[in-house]
């Protein structure tokens, strides 16, 4: 029996979230079955920003219960919240769009680091593609990671940098005479460097904001 | 004499650069792994980056190495499951240099990657590379892995000719601009499932180990008209993602035929490239950002005949869930409204052509000879179909390196590793 249709990443709801219609009108009927979670550990943990993160037991099915019995308050609780923020863009955006994301959306999600310069959440989709989320000790997230056997959406990864980084990899295959093939491909611009590379059906990359690193975080950091 | 003066060199450098390297060779302390695929559909070897290697990037473009001197990498490739463990070394030569030669082939051009190594055409100069498909059996074990052995030429029916020369798109408009460097290309003939003599034979069809399927543009496809294949009672179209760019287009079926007529597998799910019929692309194609590549000019190909190590373009991923597979699937009750759906059956997805073909459908063996270190302007070779199937595809002695076989999980995802 396949669970009830779940929305992973919500496309064109700014702000909204619970709808599975997005702005072309089209239903996305999602529909998946809920994996084992490779996250070990459950409990509570205080975030810089006082909210609540649950991690979750791969192996408890009792705590994937408790989990969707506990999640309901604590996403309505946060939808709340949510509603009063601006656009849930993930790159550059705020800390709080990661979480009410996941949780709203009931995506593998756990803080997977936390150092003294930055936290390093973690978002994991069915089919095994993993995002990495860089949020500094402000809030604000500065860069992103991916790996997986197909990307994420972009859209809502890149947020308002979406343009600039289509625009880039038009860019980088323009010209043709010199053009690498079925390469990786690097963007780098003043206000955001991408990376992308892997191969078909291993896709991996990253995305940062140079203006937005926290100090003594290099680039490197991102993966 | 040279040699000499190489060699002496060379320990210089040792001497002189504790890891990495500059001048004429460049090799790791052998402790950090990476994925490596053997990936015919990609122009380059591409890997590492200028930090690790010590290979400084050409200044007007990133995407290559630019060392003063051709350098020689050393690596170790390994079965992903950790045997065997066999050295291999290729060489890196000044990027700029290369395209000034105005030839078309060459074994030394290379870039940085974001942590791979993508061991491109360059690499398949002077070697055969044997790509076996997951669960079929070889002499070489069951697949998926990749092989290869030094360069000899076979000839039988199951074998068709391949060339690298400078592709369709500069061949259609005779600008420079759309010149392939290092394209590897054949021709391929389709036919109608219910005629199978009503048929048409694409020229400049890339011949890629590092995807699956094959995928014509409708531009190309101009004097048969495939049926569409239904899921549900619905037509099916599909965003596959490439590195660099998309294809979307209709899933349509096809016999395939290789190797002339000898070779014919039926039925075969393709991909139809810009099918004008469905030619609105569903936002969630638009928004992986990725460049369309649905003209001549920006596939670089009339088609791309994908004979990698898989069955199928996406595997169970799209049998379960629309969200984080490498394709997207949709299905169309009309051309303009086009749904994210699971394909229930894997039959249904867009398959290797080979490992439907009734006989030597476990894999491909791509042959191409040596060639000179300034490069080449054409390069003839093989593609052979069977590995093991007949007297004229076995292994030789080629080294077989098993590949992770996964689909869901990236980490194991058709992969050797290679230790730097």
């Amino acid at each position: 029996m396949v669970p009830a249709a779940i929305p992973l990443y919500r496309r064109g709801h700014k702000g909204r979230g619970g709808t599975q219609w997005n702005e072309d009108g089209e239903n996305r009927g999602y529909e998946f079955p809920l994996r084992p979670l490779r996250l070990k550990g459950f409990g509570r943990l205080n975030t810089p920003k006082g909210e609540k993160i649950m991690k979750l037991d791969a192996q408890c099915k009792r705590c994937l219960a408790k989990l969707r019995a506990g999640v309901i308050p604590l996403a309505i609780a946060i939808l709340s919240v949510s509603l009063a923020l601006p656009a849930a863009a993930s790159l550059g955006g705020d800390v709080d769009s990661v979480q009410a994301d996941a949780t709203h959306m009931q995506a593998m999600h756990r803080i997977a680091s936390t150092t003294a310069k930055y936290t390093v959440h973690e978002i994991q989709f069915t089919g095994g593609t993993v995002v990495r989320e860089y949020v500094s000790p402000s809030g604000q997230v500065f860069g992103v990671a991916w790996q997986g056997p197909g990307l994420p959406d972009m859209q809502q990864l890149f947020g308002s940098y979406f343009a600039q980084y289509a625009q880039g990899l038009q860019a980088a295959r323009a010209d043709a005479s010199r053009r690498a093939r079925r390469a990786p491909i690097l963007i780098q611009q003043p206000g955001l460097v991408v990376q992308m590379g892997g191969h078909f059906r291993a896709f991996s990359g990253s995305a940062y904001i140079p203006d937005m690193l926290p100090q003594g975080v290099g680039p490197e950091a991102i993966r | 004499m040279r040699r000499l003066l190489f060699f002496v060199s060379l320990g210089a450098l040792m001497l002189a650069v504790a890891c990495g390297g500059g001048g004429s060779s460049s090799s790791g302390n052998g402790t950090a792994a990476y994925p490596g695929i053997l990936d015919s559909g990609s122009n380059g070897i591409y890997f590492l980056d200028t930090n690790t290697t010590g290979i400084p990037i050409c200044s007007d473009d990133a995407d290559f190495y630019c060392p003063s001197g051709t350098t020689s990498v050393s690596a170790t490739n390994q079965g992903w499951y950790g045997s065997p463990s066999v050295g291999v070394s290729f060489s890196v030569a000044n990027a700029d240099n290369l395209f000034n030669t105005r030839n078309i082939a060459f074994n030394n051009l290379a870039g940085p990657s974001s942590g791979e190594f993508d061991f491109g055409l360059p690499f398949f100069f002077g070697r055969n590379v044997y790509t076996a498909i997951e669960t079929k059996n070889t002499p070489g074990g069951i697949g998926p892995y990749f092989a290869y052995t030094g360069f000899s030429a076979s000839t039988g029916s199951n074998v068709q000719p391949i060339q690298v020369y400078s592709g369709p798109a500069y061949a259609a408009s005779s600008n420079p601009d759309y010149i392939y460097t290092n394209g590897l290309f054949t021709s391929v003939t389709v036919c109608m499932p219910s005629a199978p003599s009503t048929c048409q034979t694409i020229t400049g069809v890339l011949v890629d180990t590092g995807s699956v399927g094959l995928r014509i543009l409708s531009s190309a496809l101009t004097s048969i008209a495939l049926p569409l294949e239904q899921v549900g009672g619905n037509a099916v179209t599909e965003c596959t993602e490439f590195m660099d760019g998309y294809t979307y287009g209709s899933v349509r079926t096809a016999n395939v035929q290789l190797a002339g007529t000898s070779e014919t597998a039926s039925s075969v799910p393709i991909q139809l490239i810009g099918d004008p019929a469905y030619s609105s692309v569903p936002a969630s194609c638009v928004s992986t950002g990725l460049v369309a590549e649905t003209t001549l000019s920006a596939l670089g190909a009339n088609a791309v005949l994908g004979v990698g190590p898989f069955l199928y373009d996406c595997d169970t991923g799209c049998t379960q869930s629309v969200i984080g597979n490498p394709v997207i699937y949709y299905t169309c009750p009309s051309a303009t409204g086009c749904t994210e759906s699971v394909i229930p059956q894997l039959q249904q997805q867009v398959t290797n052509p080979v490992a439907l073909l009734p006989t030597d459908n476990n894999g491909v063996i791509i042959e191409l000879p040596s060639i000179s270190s300034s490069g080449a302007s054409v390069v003839n070779g093989f593609m052979v179909f069977g590995i093991g199937t007949a007297s004229n595809n076995g292994l030789n002695g080629a080294t077989v390196f098993p590949l992770g076989s996964d689909a869901n999980n990236f980490n194991t995802n058709g992969a050797f590793v290679t230790i730097y």
